[in-house]
């Protein structure tokens, strides 16, 4: 991806459009581990979405470099949906009309990389341990349909001349921050398990636009008067100076500095089986908040919500003595209306909580199905999304799963993965698009996740639930 | 239950007993993910996104201007002045007309002089003192014959008188009385003593030099003789033993410097003087055709004079004329009291009871030819004025003159924006240069104009390449941006309501290319009253200017 970027090295508007979409994809959140792993309880990394899941082995270890890695991004639209080919069949063009059909109200390009330093979870009996330290980076943009609307057409078309342009739900979220984790599961009896995990949060760097409220009307009269509002405030805690660089400053970071910025979070589940082949589990996870204090920059807006109308320059404020004046004072009237205001207090942001509700019916030893409805509540908004899935094992040797969800108004999303192990060691690529593989360009969703588990004593047998022998 | 997947199954189960397995499915995973991120940068070729279909339209506002009559003219070296009404003039006016200074009508030269006396002296027994008067007289000339010097109060001056003499006595004196020169302080003429003793009878001398500021030359009564200076020189010497040598002399030599008078009193002479200057009337300057027709009593020229000289002076303003240049020069010779009038003004003079004072002199023209020599639309008024002092040329009459003495005039022409306008045409060129418009599809300027001037602008602007080939014209030909506000009738002739209209100019992409070519736009703008209505023009006239664009950008 860097590397088609940096072909671009004259941006036109249009490539600018697609870079904007791309960075976004790039570097910007939503879930931290695949939908697939909710159903392949074998895998540790399966906790981390209902911490009441017992993984199937007494101990495991994840180290370094070789542990979970997961990426994913989240787009309004696909690239078809971006473009539509020319009428020669030798070039493309930005559709703005499929572009707008495939927006929602308010739409989200989003980021999110999580990946793990280590972990290791034991089980005792009834009881099982796992601790973690691992790394979340996650972007995300949200913006209304208005903003491309407006981009797309401008504020001299019909569409906005003599209308109100009002978006309030424009907004960078983006953070990194490190994760202690303690999780613990229990099993209460053959039915019924239930876990937590309490988590240490260590935020790196944080950019969270708190509010930020634009309003623009364009008059349809002749000279097209403009009246401009703004209500910001920007929160951010990092060192990042400036956007010119800031990959480079992000890439600065480095994997593990601890800060003064200090969160705690926690995760809720349950695990019921009203039968011996069904499973129903409910969770609640990434419950939680950091407060942020280390290099603080608050921006927020001297004028907040007045608004300013530009009617044109005078002339005579223009050209001073039959020439140009260099600077014009209007201009530094407008800087000053819209000035932000530095302050440098602290503050706390909050993860976006997810709710999981689903269950696992194994119609035989090999094969095994399953629904998830999966709630992201982010921004006082619920996200939901569900997923159906068929699981089938080539023995122990291997697993392999195909499902298919339904999100964010995009049902275009199967995924595929496989679980292999080799004697201790337990290998696995997810992902729950792809479709996206195949068909990048239809792809408005990606996600891949991939980490190689070491596993030793497998507690379970046949007709056995972990630490509870059957009868 | 059965299992529906046997033969994959069986495949893997097959495969995992190979002894190569592990090797084998690390490799497919490793080109599986090659092949993916191939895939993803074929499948999104962002390089074959070549152009759009739609334009988005960007509106904005670019002026919002109320414009008066002054902010048209600042950088008109006109004054605009106005009425109790608030009827609008233009006064355009000359630098001042310094003509004539004191030093220029009546100079003092320096003056040299050598006047020698030889007489007897008388036999006297030792020790007995005697005395021998002599009368020296020699001309104070002036630069000119015919002049005449009353008095003068010199500011500065000196005068050195060297006394040579071959008396052969041991005391022996000189006093020399000058009664022209009468100190200012006491009225005593002006008196030098020196003391010669000569024993040895050869050729003594001595010298003095004094400071005329402090004297005044007088050469009236009872020294009647004009200009002429007397020296009384009274030698007194004693008698001795020394022998008589008979005939003795006494010398003087004069020698007057420097000479610059505070004030003169007497007759200076006929003289003739000329001052000249120009007018700049900028309101014509970007004038190419069609003119400003005033109306009646709309046009006055006013030549205001100063005169602090105590003599007669007549102005001859014969020679004033009204000239266009530029492309087309043009002129008009402007008759200030009309063809065939004499020209000729006799300005105040101060009395000799008004020494010191400055008398102003109006001359105000009423039958001028002004109003045609307008319609040429100059940007120049050459005016030549003549000054003659003393033209009767009478040297019995007393003139002063003060060193701080001078003429001087100055002239305004007062335009008074009462007329019509008869296709006054403005135009003007401009460096344009633009390129990078490939995004721009399209471009449109919205101006709306509220016309508080009675007052049509028929405008267009023509954008013309490095040869001056007219690649675009903005305008429809004759598109007037601007409507004559409705009038009242006379006097006034006042505008009764503003009239407004907006106009529309589209530029098309095509066109958008021309102005790329272009190098340069001619601006031209043709100001018409409606059907040559006289108006007039009041400061409470505005025009209400906006204008807004609107661009089609393409990517």
């Amino acid at each position: 991806m860097i590397n088609i970027l940096k072909k671009w090295k004259r941006i036109s508007p249009v490539k600018g459009l697609i870079l904007f979409v791309l960075l976004f994809q790039v570097f910007t959140s939503v879930s931290q581990v695949s939908r697939s792993v909710y159903f392949l309880e074998q895998l540790p990394s399966s906790s981390l979405t209902n911490p009441a899941f017992h993984p199937d082995y007494k101990l495991y270890v994840n180290l370094p470099v070789v542990s979970t890695l997961y990426l994913g991004f989240e787009s309004p639209f696909s690239f078809d949906q971006l473009t539509a080919e020319w009428e020669t069949g030798d070039s493309l063009y930005i559709d703005r009309e499929t572009v707008m059909g495939a927006l929602n109200e308010r739409n989200y390009f989003s980021f999110e990389i999580y990946n793990e330093f280590g972990r290791i979870g034991f089980g005792a009996g009834r009881h099982y341990f796992q601790l973690g330290i691992s790394k979340m980076f996650s972007t995300k943009f949200a913006f209304e349909k208005e903003l491309v609307e407006l981009f797309l057409y401008g504020n001299g078309s019909q569409r906005f001349l003599g209308k109100r342009i009002h978006l309030n739900r424009v907004g960078l979220n983006m953070t990194s921050y490190h994760e202690f984790s303690l999780g613990y599961s229990y099993r209460l009896n053959e039915k019924l398990t239930f876990g937590t995990r309490l988590k240490y949060l260590n935020g790196a760097f944080n950019v969270w636009t708190e509010k930020a409220d634009f309003q623009l009307y364009t008059s349809a009269e002749p000279n097209f008067p403009i009246t401009v509002s703004s209500d910001i405030l920007l929160r951010t805690s990092s060192t990042i100076s400036d956007f010119d660089n800031m990959i480079d400053q992000i890439e600065g970071y480095k994997w593990f500095d601890i800060s003064g910025n200090h969160g705690y979070g926690f995760d809720l589940g349950l695990e019921f089986r009203p039968e011996e082949n069904l499973r129903i589990n409910a969770s609640v996870v990434d419950f939680g908040w950091i407060n942020w204090k280390d290099n603080v920059k608050n921006f927020v807006s001297a004028n907040p919500g007045e608004d300013f109308t530009f009617e044109g320059f005078d002339i005579n404020d223009f050209i001073s003595n039959g020439s140009f004046t260099d600077s014009i004072q209007f201009l530094d009237t407008i800087i000053d209306h819209f000035r932000l205001e530095t302050t440098y207090d602290s503050y706390t942001s909050h993860l976006n909580p997810k709710v999981y509700l689903g269950g696992m019916w194994s119609m035989t030893k090999n094969n095994e199905v399953g629904v998830m409805l999966r709630s992201d509540i982010a921004e006082s908004r619920v996200q939901p999304s569900i997923t159906f899935n068929y699981l089938h094992r080539f023995g122990r040797v291997l697993t392999v799963y195909g499902n298919y969800s339904i999100m964010a108004n995009n049902y275009a999303n199967i995924g595929l993965g496989f679980i292999t192990k080799l004697g201790p060691v337990q290998f696995y690529i997810l992902n729950d698009m792809a479709w996206a593989l195949v068909k990048p360009a239809e792809a408005r969703n990606y996600n891949f996740q991939f980490g190689v588990n070491f596993v030793f004593g497998r507690s379970k047998k046949d007709g056995e639930v972990q630490g509870i022998r059957k009868n | 239950m059965k299992y529906n997947f046997i033969e994959p199954e069986r495949i893997l189960f097959y495969l995992s007993r190979r002894i190569y397995f592990r090797k084998f499915y690390l490799l497919l995973c490793l080109i599986a993910l090659t092949l993916q991120y191939s895939c993803i940068e074929k499948e999104l070729d962002f390089d074959s996104i070549k152009t759009q279909k739609w334009n988005s339209e960007w509106a904005m506002p670019l002026v919002n201007s109320t414009l008066m009559l002054e902010d048209f003219l600042n950088d008109s070296s006109g004054i605009i002045n106005e009425d109790p009404d608030g009827l609008i003039t233009l006064v355009y006016e000359s630098e001042e007309l310094v003509s004539v200074r004191a030093d220029e009508v009546a100079e003092i030269p320096d003056q040299v002089n050598e006047e020698l006396k030889v007489f007897d002296l008388p036999v006297i027994p030792p020790g007995i003192s005697a005395e021998i008067p002599l009368v020296f007289s020699f001309p104070f000339e002036l630069d000119e014959e015919g002049l005449r010097i009353d008095s003068i109060i010199f500011n500065q001056g000196s005068y050195n008188v060297t006394v040579s003499t071959d008396i052969n006595r041991d005391v022996l004196d000189v006093e020399l009385t000058v009664p022209n020169f009468l100190q200012l302080s006491n009225n005593e003429p002006l008196q030098i003593s020196m003391s010669l003793d000569n024993p040895q009878g050869t050729t003594i001398t001595g010298d003095t030099t004094i400071d005329l500021s402090m004297y005044r030359l007088v050469f009236d009564e009872p020294f009647a003789d004009t200009n002429y200076v007397y020296i009384h020189a009274l030698i007194h010497f004693t008698g001795d033993d020394n022998p008589l040598n008979n005939p003795y002399f006494l010398q003087l030599n004069n020698d007057f410097s420097e000479l610059e008078f505070g004030k003169f009193f007497g007759y200076a002479g006929e003289r003739t003087v000329q001052m000249s200057d120009t007018i700049e009337v900028d309101i014509f300057n970007v004038n190419d055709e069609g003119y400003f027709s005033f109306g009646p009593g709309s046009v006055n020229m006013t030549v205001e004079v100063e005169n602090s000289f105590g003599l007669p002076v007549i102005l001859d303003l014969e020679t004033i004329k009204a000239y266009r240049t530029g492309f087309e020069p043009d002129s008009v010779d402007v008759y200030i009291f009309g063809e065939g009038n004499p020209s000729l003004v006799e300005i105040n003079s101060p009395a000799p009871g008004q020494i010191g004072e400055t008398l102003n002199t109006t001359i105000v023209s009423d039958n001028s030819n002004f109003h045609e020599a307008l319609e040429i639309s100059p940007d120049k008024i050459f005016v030549d004025i003549i000054g003659l002092l003393n033209s009767d040329n009478n040297p019995s009459i007393s003139n002063f003159i003060l060193d701080t003495s001078k003429i001087s005039a100055s002239m305004a022409l007062e335009l008074e924006l009462f007329g019509s306008i008869n296709g006054y045409t403005i135009a003007d060129t401009i460096d344009f240069n633009i390129d990078n418009l490939d995004n721009i599809e399209s471009l449109l300027f919205a101006v709306d104009i509220e016309n508080g001037f009675p007052i049509n602008a028929v405008v267009q602007l023509e954008f013309v390449d490095s040869l001056y080939q007219v690649v675009h014209t903005l305008l429809p030909d004759g598109e007037q941006l601007m409507t004559a506000a409705d009038v009242s009738g006379p006097p006034d002739y006042r505008v009764t309501n503003p009239s407004s209209k907006i106009t529309e100019i589209v530029l098309n992409k095509e066109e958008l290319g021309q102005l790329e070519e272009a190098r340069q736009i001619l601006i031209k703008a043709v100001l018409t009253t409606t059907e040559n209505q006289v108006v007039k023009i009041y400061s409470d006239y505005s025009i209400g200017l906006e204008l807004g664009a609107k661009v089609g950008i393409g990517f």
